[in-house]
């Protein structure tokens, strides 16, 4: 993948284009750009038929996996990949940790597993099985596994928690990403977490720009994370960032 | 009686029949496209077929849909259809439509309706106001809405009563037929049709035939039955009603029906068929298909990477797998407009299969009717 600024504001907008889309050949995408979501790997209400009348152009999807994640074991028998099963393979597709529409419940992420929810409820995800995962889906883009829950708000505790798991993950995430021939044509992009928490956030943005990510994930924004102070952080004019922001449902 | 009504509405052009049953393949021109027959026509009582927009149903063969003058006479109302210019308009069809009467909610919403010889008196559940449909406020309704086909307010009872209420209703809906045929304002671009009412006794469905016959309408329909009579009582009225109806003019089979009912009653010589089977079991997760029923809830679709119907070119057969339709049916709304287009398209096409013209009624039973084996003695 490759991320071409084409011009900066002075207050720091920028227009960029994204293009090399591996499976995607020669097709491009400009920056800042939207994703669609989807709800269980549907637009909600909206079949193909009707998406497409919205734009000439293939959109990008975005693709929580909590509600995909029970289909793990399918799709390695399907072995054609998520874009294929859901008729969405012309588009690019991201698949992240949680859905951003839901806050998910707090105190459920351990040292060695994140907790996501399904259908049928709880489950809980190492990163044995998020890769293998990744390896079923082959996803354009994907998230690496992180710990967003950052506690309550100025919880210096678990926000450095969650920013040392995340980059724990990460770096077992890489490794795995690296020795894998199904996944050479996908993305892995590193999540900035710390919560509410300006040094935490900061530690996050630093040490995940050191490593070798396509890009990167704001997590946790609707628990007030400081976004002035991590963007700059991140390596600037070479990496877009993806804005992941969870919505209250209530 | 009536005056002769002009029939330049509607011109039906028997292509063939079969030469051991009834069924016979047509040609109905309507003003606004031709429809082939037998046909199938799905139901979208409120102007719509849930979840499916007019252009998902004119890709999936349908050629001709239904409304229900009821609800469209509550919301939006004549008013509003005559300041729009009608239903096609108003939603965006070119193809044809036909409005029901408001009778069969006589039995369907039979708890909040009171019938009298001048019409029926419905209470709306949703703000208490009273409407009363006579045949002429029935006609008036769907003059505005402006159906290529529109049907006479009958008074309807459930197939499975009996006793004097059937010979009335029978009577009233005679006399119904002439206060429609006389309130009936457009008959250049809208074709009006009788139905042959009886309930399951010969004897008053012949009376009503020859009656109804005598009347100068484009067509006629057998209605007051697929009401969970038993089958039996069914295609005796069924081929009764046919053996006496004019072959010159469309017959239409109201409320029917499953796969099985469409393959006899073409059989029995019924031209036009509609019901909410199709679309209302898509919604709860069944798709239909040659040997039956689909239930895509079973667990046995969860690694089916086959499409519903190998032989079916809807969108949804051409791009999903049953596997994919497990993990959504009656869990999002896609997957009831998915399973609706296929539930559509395979029901309109298999209702056109049974056309004859080039391979025979009995060849068609051999090759989409699968493992029926009907005997009916009549």
């Amino acid at each position: 993948m490759k991320f071409s600024l084409r011009s900066v504001s002075q207050r720091g907008g920028r227009l960029a284009t994204i293009s090399e889309l591996g499976r995607h050949g020669d097709k491009t995408v400009t920056t800042p750009m939207c994703l669609v979501f989807t709800q269980a790997g549907t637009i909600p209400h909206l079949t193909n038929d009707m998406v497409q009348k919205l734009g000439k152009h293939a959109y990008p999807v975005h693709l929580p996996l909590p509600l995909l994640l029970e289909s793990h074991e399918i799709l390695q028998k399907y072995s054609n990949g998520i874009g294929d099963f859901l008729a969405l393979k012309h588009h690019l597709l991201y698949l992240s940790v949680q859905d951003s529409t839901i806050r998910p419940p707090e105190g459920f992420n351990e040292k060695s597993f994140v907790s996501l929810w399904g259908r049928s409820g709880r489950l809980n995800v190492d990163v044995d099985k998020f890769m293998s995962v990744q390896e079923a889906f082959k996803p354009d883009w994907y998230q690496a596994l992180c710990d967003s829950d950052a506690g309550k708000v100025g919880s210096r505790k678990r926000a450095h928690k969650s920013v040392e798991r995340t980059l724990a993950y990460l770096d077992r995430c890489l490794e795995k990403h690296k020795e894998s021939e199904v996944l050479r044509h996908s993305c892995i992009f590193g999540s900035i977490e710390g919560g509410s928490v300006a040094e935490e956030r900061e530690l996050s943005a630093k040490e995940t720009a050191k490593r070798p990510v396509a890009g990167f994930v704001l997590e946790g924004l609707d628990t007030n994370g400081p976004l002035d102070s991590v963007l700059p952080l991140c390596e600037n004019g070479k990496k877009e960032i993806i804005q992941s922001i969870l919505v209250d449902s209530k | 009686m009536s005056a002769p009504v002009n029939h330049s509405a509607l011109t039906l052009k028997v292509l063939a029949e079969c030469s051991v049953t009834k069924a016979r393949a047509c040609q109905l021109s309507l003003p606004h496209s031709v429809v082939d027959t037998p046909v199938f026509m799905p139901v979208g009582t409120q102007g719509s077929l849930k979840g499916i927009t007019p252009e998902q149903l004119e890709n999936s063969g349908c050629q001709i849909m239904l409304g229900n003058t009821y609800h469209l006479g509550s919301n939006p109302g004549a008013e509003l259809f005559d300041k729009v210019g009608g239903l096609h308009k108003f939603m965006g069809w070119k193809r044809n439509l036909l409005t029901d009467s408001g009778g069969f909610q006589m039995v369907s919403l039979v708890a909040l309706s009171e019938v009298t010889e001048e019409g029926v008196r419905f209470s709306n559940p949703y703000d208490a106001k009273d409407m009363l449909l006579t045949p002429e406020k029935s006609i008036e309704i769907q003059n505005s809405i402006g159906a290529d086909i529109i049907m006479q307010l009958d008074d309807v009872v459930s197939s499975t009563i009996s006793g004097p209420r059937v010979e009335e209703a029978m009577g009233r809906s005679i006399r119904w037929l002439d206060r429609c045929i006389e309130a009936h304002k457009k008959t250049k671009t809208q074709n009006l049709f009788a139905i042959i009412q009886g309930g399951l006794d010969s004897r008053l469905r012949t009376i009503c035939l020859n009656e109804m016959s005598k009347r100068n309408v484009p067509g006629f329909a057998i209605g007051g039955l697929s009401g969970g009579e038993d089958k039996n009582d069914f295609w005796k009225m069924v081929t009764l009603s046919t053996d006496f109806l004019p072959k010159h003019k469309p017959r239409y089979l109201m409320g029917v029906g499953f796969p099985v009912d469409l393959v006899v009653c073409s059989a029995l010589g019924c031209d036009m068929f509609d019901c909410v089977y199709p679309t209302r079991t898509a919604r709860f997760g069944t798709a239909l298909i040659p040997t039956g029923k689909l239930d895509l809830k079973k667990k046995g679709c969860a690694e089916d990477f086959r499409p519903i119907d190998e032989n079916c070119s809807c969108s949804t057969c051409r791009q999903f797998t049953r596997a994919y339709l497990h993990t959504i049916v009656t869990k999002e709304t896609v997957a009831s407009i998915l399973l609706t287009i296929h539930n559509i398209q395979y029901q309109v096409f298999f209702c056109r299969l049974t056309v004859i013209d080039t391979c025979g009624f009995y060849l068609f039973l051999g090759t989409r009717g699968g493992n029926i084996n009907i005997i009916i003695i009549i």
